[in-house]
């Protein structure tokens, strides 16, 4: 009777299991799906990528689409290019988009940091109402912003500039991370500082060698998020960049489609190639981006 | 400091501490100033500077006929048929990505709740779509819907649901259903850990006591889940309808607006405005209608987030 009811209760979890492992797997091929497809779209050579119905899998793989976005191919470029393509080589982006995160998350840490410390160590009638108003201008639409702020960066002669992306990735970057970093630092105790100050030392030495190194985790965080937000963006590097002087890697992605004559394994492999770092990061950072979705702190 | 604590402390405390508080204030404006002066040059200015535009009537191709005519901008908006247009398909597509991303989210969320062998990875796997940038989702999903060799003509066939391929995206019947299948991809995952986290918090007595109650699982559901459940829809609402106004780069890709103006949504019409058609007048009367609705919506974002205690210390 007892083993009956043990064996009983078993059952009813392994089939409770498969029920939720089935729901989980049909949940995977939602999300998961669609960015297989592109992986084995760029793998596929040009005659199976056009077959009917389609091959569900690369059954000659072959990594051509990258050798020909990385320059090794110019042949197959070339080709394409005069069937009316503009595919270059992706590498000068590639550098852009680095370069361009890198600044971003630099500078969007050094403004924040002492903002947000700010918040979560001083009391100043004007705390909250500040707060808000980072708030605030963290939803303002791109688009709000990109003509008058393309009108300001042609005047001082800074279009097709890396610069220029820089300054204005900074206006969506910084609000967001004050947000992240004041509730991070609001959540280390402010006791061992206070013993610091007792014994003399002053209150920004204080933060800076005590506070600070306890907070490295979120800064981590709030720099890998601010560099994908920079990775990311389109709308103003399509607007203010000319050339590969500047031009990003999401912008030449989105040159490679063409009207007639598209190649998607040519497209998609640099569809791979600018989601690959955003992918690794929010993996790392995952822990911050779920609590910092749940705070509201971070846009959908 | 209360009043209690000021009789207390006598009055050169007192005025420690309001020396303090100046001091205080002094270097928290300090400690801002960098992030101040930044979006003040880089925002604040800009936003004022396109109000100011959208004063004029101003075109580029014409910059010397530029001319002050007060609000006029703004009134013609209300007769301007593509302006009407761009609010209706705007509405359109915010109450479809709501609908479905609400949908979607919640049940994902439902799902990632429960206990099961995996459950970590497959919420780590939850994230790939957001973290994809937008242009890539467009890229993608450009090549799903393709007309000749796309994945969803081989899938419906094979169920045999459509007998013609049709290129979806560009299809008069479709192309806003494309936009909104896409977008909602995208933002799946946010709406799912919003729920997600709503979830994890409601305390277990509840269900006990319901349990104990007698209520069936559906009406568990629907007398604890949801109502617990509203303060996270309305953080969806509000940001999904946020998204729905500022999508650009899907449409961009996607799209292009088209077929005719099926998906001309309000931000793709000020940009076209402002940058093929240089109307820098018009263009910026359009921004800065869709500034004003965001502010609206940020106002209630802002309160929601403060009843929720996340402007707490």
């Amino acid at each position: 009777m007892r083993l009956s009811r043990k064996t009983r209760l078993a059952l009813r979890k392994a089939g409770r299991n498969a029920v939720l492992l089935c729901l989980a797997a049909i949940a995977m091929i939602y999300l998961i799906g669609p960015v297989y497809w592109m992986v084995s779209t760029s793998l596929m050579t040009e005659k199976e990528m056009f077959q009917v119905p389609p091959h569900w899998y690369p059954h000659d793989p072959s990594f051509h689409a990258y050798r020909a976005i990385f320059g090794f191919n110019p042949e197959l470029v070339a080709e394409v290019n005069a069937r009316g393509l503009q595919v270059q080589n992706i590498m000068p982006a590639l550098w852009n988009s680095i370069k361009t995160s890198v600044f971003v998350a630099f500078a969007t840490i050094l403004i924040a940091i002492p903002a947000a410390y700010s918040f979560a160590r001083l009391r100043f009638r004007l705390s909250l109402p500040l707060l808000m108003a980072y708030m605030m201008l963290r939803t303002v639409p791109s688009i709000v912003l990109v003509v008058p702020v393309f009108m300001v960066l042609r005047t001082i002669g800074l279009i097709d500039t890396t610069a220029s992306l820089v300054l204005v990735y900074c206006t969506f970057t910084v609000p967001f991370s004050i947000w992240l970093l004041q509730s991070y630092f609001k959540t280390i105790p402010i006791e061992l500082e206070e013993a610091a100050w007792v014994d003399g030392c002053g209150q920004l030495t204080a933060a800076i060698r005590i506070m600070l190194p306890l907070a490295v985790p979120g800064i981590v965080a709030t720099f890998i998020l601010a560099f994908m937000a920079s990775w990311s963006e389109f709308l103003y590097a399509v607007t203010f960049t000319k050339t590969l002087n500047s031009q990003t890697v999401t912008v030449i992605a989105s040159s490679f489609i063409g009207i007639e004559a598209a190649r998607f394994d040519l497209v998609l492999a640099a569809g791979v190639l600018s989601s690959l770092p955003p992918f690794i990061l929010a993996l790392i950072v995952q822990r911050y981006i779920v609590a910092g979705f749940a705070a509201g702190s971070l846009k959908g | 400091m209360t009043s209690v604590d000021n009789v207390a402390l006598g009055h050169d405390a007192i005025d420690r501490e309001q020396t303090r508080e100046r001091r205080e204030s002094f270097s928290a404006f300090a400690l801002n100033s960098p992030a101040i002066i930044w979006l003040v040059f880089m925002a604040v200015i800009p936003i004022g500077w396109s109000f100011w535009t959208s004063l004029h009537s101003m075109n580029l191709r014409r910059p010397h006929r530029t001319q002050f005519i007060g609000l006029d901008n703004y009134f013609e908006l209300l007769h301007a048929p593509e302006f009407l247009n761009a609010i209706q398909v705007t509405a359109v597509f915010a109450a479809g990505t709501i609908a479905f991303s609400l949908l979607i989210g919640l049940l994902l969320a439902l799902l990632l709740n429960e206990e099961f062998p995996g459950r970590s990875l497959v919420r780590a796997l939850t994230l790939v779509p957001w973290a994809m940038p937008p242009v890539v989702v467009g890229l993608v999903w450009s090549w799903i819907y393709d007309g000749r060799f796309g994945l969803l003509n081989a899938i419906f066939k094979s169920f045999g649901i459509i007998r013609e391929s049709r290129a979806w995206a560009l299809d008069p019947d479709f192309a806003m259903a494309s936009l909104i299948t896409a977008q909602v991809w995208h933002q799946v995952p946010f709406v799912t850990i919003v729920f997600l986290a709503a979830l994890q918090t409601i305390p277990d007595e509840f269900y006990e006591a319901a349990k104990v109650d007698g209520a069936s699982r559906l009406s568990r559901f629907f007398h604890i889940t949801l109502p617990w459940l509203s303060q996270a829809m309305l953080i969806v609402l509000i940001t999904q309808t946020m998204e729905a106004l500022r999508v650009f780069d899907l449409v961009f890709v996607l799209t292009g607006g088209g077929p005719g103006d099926a998906t001309t949504v309000l931000g793709w019409l000020t940009y076209t405005r402002s940058f093929s058609f240089l109307d820098f007048g018009r263009g910026n009367s359009y921004a800065f209608v869709m500034a004003f609705m965001t502010l609206l919506l940020s106002v209630f974002y802002i309160r929601l987030l403060w009843k929720r205690g996340e402007f707490a210390r």
